[in-house]
Formats: C-alpha cells, structure tokens, sequence
C-alpha cells in the first residue's frame, strides 16, 4: 500500500470510529490485520468459549 | 484476508480457548446446526460484516440466520472486523454493496446454485440456494452486547 493509500485509509477510517463511537459502539482503528489479530487475541483467556461467525 | 485467514482459531487454541466452530471441517448437517446454536451464548463472538456506512452503522445479510443474531445478543462479547473496503457512504450504499458484491461473491465461495453465480448479478432469486435471507441493520449498539468493532486499513473478506 503506498503513503497516499495509506493515509486515505486512516482518515476515513478513523471518521468511521468516531461515529461507530457515537453510536455506542467501540470503534477502533488498526493500520494492518496482524495489529487487528493482537487485538483480538488480547481479548482471549484460558477456558473462554470462542465462536466465529464466518464459515 | 478474511477473518479466518487471520490466525485468530490457532492462537486462541494456543491460548487455551474452547473453540466453537460451525465452520470447522468433519461436521456434518446436524452437527453443524448444534454449533451454531452453541455458538449463540459463547463468551466471544467474532465476526466479519458485509457493510459498515460512514454514519457508524453496520449492515449484514445472512442465510441461516446464526451470525447476525449472534451479533445482537447472545455472546458475552461481540468482536466485529471490517477491512476498509467494507466502508460505504450510507444504509442505500450498504444495501447496494451486499447485492452487487457481497451477495454474489459469497454464493461463488459456497458453490451455491444461484442466478448470481453465473452473472455476478443479483436476481432477487427465489431459488432453495439462495443465501441472502435475513437482513440487519444495527444503528447502535444492542444493549446488553459489549461490542468492539475493529476497522482495518487493508483489504478484507468480500
């Protein structure tokens, strides 16, 4: 992804988290998935029953 | 890169988490059914969606039913990821992209036998296959979901 690519993605995306927020919602930007999977990740323990909603 | 392609199932087994997965391979009909049952009073949920509009609300089609009411209620938590190409300006547009991208993309992935997958074009098909069944809109979040949702700067899922 080039620079401009990359900004354009940012700011329009860190607008959809202020209005996600908004709405109730916890809205959080991550430039990539990997930084999204951490996320995610940090969000699991030992013993919690974890679903998907994709085939 | 969809949500499965994210290695979220791999670490979450290696963190010692119970998986409960309707899409995991060897299940058959009855038994994938019963995970997704299961699936509804999980302690997280995770998700992709079809639509996410600049005014901060996501909307979603689905076949059985089993994700978006899990997105509602249910899970103790719900983890919804949208890649940046899931943004569109307003509820038409999201309603747009789910029948002329979402729709069809998806039929194409489960080898449905569906109009849509022989043009890439939504007949608003009555056919046993079609998928595109129950249709959400959540403008805020449900009440009692604890609901993060994460957008992504790269290109996800369809």
């Amino acid at each position: 992804m080039s620079d401009y690519q990359a900004w354009f993605s940012k700011t329009t995306g860190l607008k959809v988290v202020e209005r996600l927020n908004r709405n109730s919602f916890n809205g959080l930007y991550f430039e990539t998935a990997a930084e999204a999977t951490d996320y995610i990740c940090g969000q699991i323990t030992s013993g919690m029953h974890v679903a998907f909603g994709d085939q | 890169m969809t949500v499965r392609q994210m290695g979220i199932r791999e670490r979450a087994v290696s963190l010692g988490a119970i998986l409960i997965d309707h899409g995991a391979p060897g299940l058959n009909e009855e038994e994938r059914l019963e995970m997704m049952r299961r699936e509804l009073t999980s302690d997280l949920f995770i998700s992709s969606t079809n639509a996410v509009t600049s005014e901060g609300t996501l909307v979603n089609v689905d076949a059985y039913g089993n994700r978006v009411a899990a997105m509602m209620f249910g899970p103790r938590k719900v983890i919804i990821v949208a890649g940046f190409n899931k943004i569109v300006q307003n509820e038409k547009a999201a309603f747009d992209r789910l029948e002329q991208i979402a729709g069809p993309m998806n039929m194409k992935r489960l080898n449905r036998e569906t109009p849509c997958t022989h043009d890439a074009v939504c007949h608003d098909c009555r056919t046993v296959s079609r998928g595109c069944r129950a249709y959400t809109i959540l403008r805020r979040k449900p009440s009692y979901t604890p609901m993060d949702v994460l957008i992504v700067g790269e290109i996800m899922g369809m």
